[in-house]
């Protein structure tokens, strides 16, 4: 009886210990809470008084991240914090906050606060999924994400928003079908649930190997790297743009932290190659299908969507990497990546607010406004990865890194990837170089100027200031990353 | 003061200048040009406080006769507890870019003069000048191998604007055709910067702190062992050393620039859409920037390539030479024609630096140096005349001399300097180039006794278009296609930009010295280094990888 009662105790500790370390978590689930209830009980207009409150809770969750001590396993092993999953949370509440000041778009005249509310769902779910290492939560975490995400992409209420919401969820079933069996078959075969334990034991046979494979399709849909991007350009179309540019950076990065933490626990060499071998191919593929893909449209979303599949490329370079090197590169290159695609969204934007919804509708803008010129052109010329842009570090520090990796194994693989992603730097600057050739080559059609307000330019401005500031001082942020030899140490 | 920062006062005033552009309103907009002039000048006075103050006496290879030098530490990228990448701002000068500074600050000081009647939005068009200035002076100064790239990258955006926003008819296809292309040889260089800062470490025993320190790159020493760049790595990809590989990549990238056949096509472009003052900079600056590559990346870091690759840089150099000239001769566009004629005469810069010997190499500097006086002022020229009747079609002029007997003068002048006739100073680039080049095929055998033949077949084709073009254009009948065409001989301001660059095309061509002595140690010491470098490397790769 007193064996049992320690026991219980200790578990209880455990528990109490670790819903401490939850702080941020339980602010976002409050936050959604709140809004929720808010909704039910006002009617009147309270779009703005609900934007207020989720930045007041997104400061909430802010401060919280960095009064709660983060390292250790917590519930027993369930999640980790650590240096990895705080910064990330950083990344997500701050493109969280840029969402919400993204100027008024027409479907919010439905006012519906079931946006809110979505959006800290899926940034809760993110939360959780750079947390996770047990596979149970991981899939509660990117169920959360993805149930959000498919009625976020509806909630324009129009006949396109209908159509890549469905769309999205049989394809989102589809992979969370396949993740389920390989989470199912790795269980049965190593008796735990526990990720570490799972990837960290003797790895035998084809079976462990297709089960991992299983597995990792789920993390790559939510990533959309090729095999798995079918829904990408569809959703991201149709989305109002505010969620889009959630879309873009929340769930891949959560998705690419946990594939980061898979890869690395797996202890058996041969299969880690194996599997990093089939993820640098994959990731080939999806730079040329993103990068052709993108040329071809003229939708700016769209291209966005082919643009974010190319990019998905790039990231998953700091899975392959497996080193201290590539871990900090991938951070600055998500730092910079979600900078970019913010500003590219928010740029979207204070198009359609216009009524300017292609490509070819930019014609002269950037003429115009001067600000709007030249911050696309920094936006699409760090996208494409030239200087002087934080895309240009980012790309650099990540290709540096998978040279050096190249040098010490010598695995052929990774100088394909190396050359391959180079040499689609010259395809993307093909078609980012579209959108300012329009908007500064072309003269107007119509007549009347777009209405861009000072609040749009200055937020504009400072996106690009920051991008810039990444490349003449990419040190500030990248020396901040130089931390992370922690993540190794926890191996075995 | 200004004798320590002299280099970086090179770059950042124009800088500067671009910017403040940016805020001075549209209502005082004849400003513009008077302050894009006004700090040209400024940039042509400091050049010429930096020559005479240059010690001509160094030899600037390795570290210590650099001149000028400013060194400071720019971005520093901790990896772990381990190793480091430290990105330095370091700029300095050698007896050869010191020339090439020297021309660009003539050059972009005659491109502003030219600018003078541009017409649409002036503050666009002067900002981005002096944008491009800065990193022009910035691509010949930099002596980390990321800082020169940062300037030979951001280079390409000013352009890829000024040639479609201000060009011809097509400017549009041709501004984009120019920026994928150069950025296809950017991503080459791109390649190997990137493996050479993971494999050049600076000797620092405590952690490894990776370098883009060109001067560093030059020393096997400071390659870290075993590294697949290292000279005694045994790795090879298709059976040839990666240090090869890195030889072709940073060769073919700046082989783009200069432009090389068969990779010269956006060049026709960008010159016929480009307005005559982007024309003047691309064919007087830009190209060079590739021949300066080859000699300060290339061949100084990988002096074994030079030995491995020779035969077929000059291959190439004289089918440069021989197809540019025949082109050329088909065109009936005259700055189509100046345009071909360009990579022609850059044919002669290849040749020069494969023969790998001082009178061949300097023959090359030379050129690049004679090459931009003459071609600014040829395609002047065709600027003259595509102002006054917006046409270029050497088949719709006859007899121009008898309209505008002056601007004959100059037209003829120039024409005999650029085929090659002595007393300018195109004919002592092209003698020494191919005297050096038949020496360099007898004494080292890295190209063939047949290349300097066939190189002096291109002079006699390349007089063959200039004569026959002078002949079409200037001489017989006065007859022009289209009567209402007025053709008033050269203006004041056009006498301003063409006088003194005739009296220096003639200058430089009685007295070559005056570039020659400041780049001759420099020259001396660089082919001792490639050819004693080169030689040992290229038996040790040969040993190591077999």
């Amino acid at each position: 009886m007193g064996v049992t009662n320690q026991v219980l105790t200790e578990k209880l500790n455990e528990v109490f210990g670790g819903v401490a370390h939850l702080l941020p978590e339980l602010c976002l689930v409050s936050g959604a809470l709140v809004i929720l209830i808010l909704e039910l009980v006002l009617k009147k207009d309270t779009w703005k008084l609900k934007t207020g409150l989720s930045v007041v809770f997104i400061a909430l969750a802010f401060g919280s991240l960095f009064i709660v001590e983060s390292s250790g396993l917590l519930f027993g092993s369930v999640l980790i914090a650590d240096e990895l999953s705080f910064t990330f949370q950083v990344i997500f509440l701050f493109t969280f906050l840029i969402s919400m000041i993204f100027p008024s778009q027409k479907w919010e005249l439905r006012k519906m606060g079931e946006y809110h509310f979505l959006i800290f769902c899926l940034v809760l779910g993110a939360f959780l999924m750079v947390k996770s290492k047990n596979l149970l939560i991981f899939y509660l975490a990117l169920e959360l994400i993805s149930i959000s995400s498919y009625i976020l992409t509806s909630i324009g209420f129009n006949k396109k928003g209908f159509e890549a919401g469905i769309k999205y969820l049989l394809f989102g079933a589809l992979a969370s079908g396949v993740m389920l069996y390989g989470m199912s078959l790795l269980y049965g075969l190593s008796g735990s649930l526990d990720l570490l334990v799972i990837l960290s034991g003797q790895m035998d046979g084809q079976l462990h190997l297709i089960a991992v494979f299983l597995l990792v399709v789920g993390v790559l849909f939510k990533l959309s790297l090729v095999p798995m991007h079918i829904w990408t350009p569809d959703v991201y179309e149709a989305a109002p743009v505010s969620v889009v540019a959630v879309f873009s950076v929340i769930p891949k990065l959560a998705a690419l932290v946990f594939l980061f933490r898979t890869v690395s626990f797996i202890s058996d060499d041969s299969v880690q190659i194996m599997v990093v071998q089939i993820i640098s191919w994959l990731a080939v593929i999806s730079m040329f299908i993103g990068n052709l893909g993108a040329i071809w449209q003229n939708n700016a979303k769209r291209m966005m969507a082919y643009s974010s599949i190319a990019h998905a490329g790039f990231l998953v370079i700091g899975v392959i990497v497996q080193s201290e090197f590539g871990l900090q590169s991938v951070i600055f290159y998500s730092v910079v990546y979600s900078l970019m695609n913010l500003g590219v969204f928010y740029l979207i934007a204070c198009m359609e607010k216009n009524d300017l919804y292609q490509i070819t509708d930019y014609r002269g803008v950037g003429k115009i406004i001067p600000v709007v010129g030249i911050s696309m052109v920094v936006f699409m010329i760090s996208l494409t990865g030239l200087p002087p842009t934080g895309g240009f570090s980012a790309k650099f520090l990540l290709f540096s890194a998978l040279w050096s990796t190249y040098e010490t194994s010598q695995l052929s693989f990774l100088l394909w990837l190396f050359i391959f992603g180079l040499i689609n730097t010259v395809i993307a600057l093909f078609y980012y170089l579209k959108i300012p050739y329009m908007s500064i080559f072309k003269t107007q059609i119509k007549q009347s100027v777009p209405n861009i307000t000072l609040k749009n330019k200055i937020v504009l401005a400072l996106i690009s200031f920051l991008i810039l500031v990444l490349f003449f001082k990419a040190d500030l942020l990248f020396d901040l990353t130089n931390k992370y030899s922690f993540v190794f140490s926890i191996l075995p | 003061m200004i004798e320590n920062h002299l280099l970086s006062l090179l770059i950042f005033i124009p800088l500067i200048a671009g910017v403040v552009l940016l805020f001075i309103p549209e209502t005082s907009s004849g400003l513009y040009k008077w302050i894009t002039l006004g700090t040209l000048v400024v940039e042509l006075i400091l050049t010429l406080i930096l020559l005479s103050g240059f010690d001509a006496s160094q030899a600037g290879i390795g570290n210590e006769s650099l001149q000028f030098v400013e060194k400071m530490d720019w971005i520093n990228l901790s990896i772990g507890s381990t190793s480091a990448i430290s990105i330095q701002y370091y700029l300095g000068v050698d007896g050869l870019s010191i020339s090439m500074v020297l021309l660009s600050a003539i050059v972009l000081l005659i491109g502003v003069i030219s600018s003078w009647n541009i017409k649409e939005n002036l503050k666009g068009y002067f900002s981005l000048y002096l944008i491009l200035t800065a990193s022009v002076f910035g691509c010949f100064l930099a002596l980390d191998f990321f800082l020169f790239f940062l300037f030979f990258e951001f280079m390409l955006l000013p352009m890829y604007f000024l040639i479609g926003l201000w060009g011809g008819v097509r400017r549009e296809y041709a501004s984009i055709k120019f920026y994928l292309y150069t950025l296809v040889g950017s991503i080459f260089i791109l390649i190997v910067m990137i493996a050479l800062s993971i494999s050049v470490i600076t000797p620092d025993p405590e952690i490894d702190i990776h370098s883009f320190d060109l001067m560093l790159m030059m020393d096997n020493a400071n390659f870290i062992p075993d590294s697949v760049l290292s000279i005694s790595s045994s790795d090879t990809l298709l059976g040839l050393s990666y240090r090869l590989w890195a030889f072709l990549f940073v060769l073919i990238g700046f082989a783009i620039k200069l432009p090389a056949v068969p990779i010269h096509t956006w060049l026709p472009d960008a010159h016929v859409e480009a307005p005559t003052p982007i024309s003047v900079v691309l064919a007087g600056i830009l190209l060079k920037i590739g021949g300066y590559g080859f000699y300060r990346i290339a061949y100084s870091i990988f002096p074994e390539g030079a030995y491995y690759f020779g035969w077929w840089i000059g291959l190439f150099g004289i089918i440069a030479i021989i197809y540019g000239a025949l082109v050329a001769m088909a065109q009936s566009d005259l700055k189509r024609l100046i345009a071909y004629s360009s990579v022609s005469h850059m044919g002669f810069v290849m040749l020069g630096l494969a023969a790998i010997t001082t009178q061949s190499i300097s023959g090359s500097i030379f050129q690049m140096f004679s090459h931009g006086l003459i071609s600014v002022a040829l395609f002047l020229i065709t600027g003259v005349i595509y102002d006054r009747t917006k046409d270029r079609e050497i088949s719709n002029y006859s007899g121009l001399a008898a309209a505008m007997p002056y601007f004959t003068v100059i037209v003829l002048i120039t024409f005999f300097a650029s085929l090659g006739l002595p007393g300018f100073s195109g004919f002592i680039a092209e003698f020494l180039v191919l005297a050096g080049a038949f020496d360099g095929a007898m004494s080292s055998e890295v190209i063939a006794i047949f290349m300097p033949i066939v190189g002096v077949l291109g002079l006699v084709l390349g007089a063959a278009y200039f004569l026959w073009t002078l002949q079409r254009m200037f001489f017989g009948k006065y007859w022009i296609k289209n009567e209402e065409w007025t053709l008033p001989d050269l203006t004041t301001r056009e006498y301003i930009m063409f006088v003194p660059l005739v009296v220096m095309i003639f200058a430089f061509g009685i007295f070559p010295g005056l570039i020659l002595d400041l780049s001759n140690e420099t020259i001396m010491s660089f082919v001792e280094f490639v050819q004693e470098q080169g030689k040992q490397n290229m038996t040790l790769i040969l040993e190591n990888t077999k």
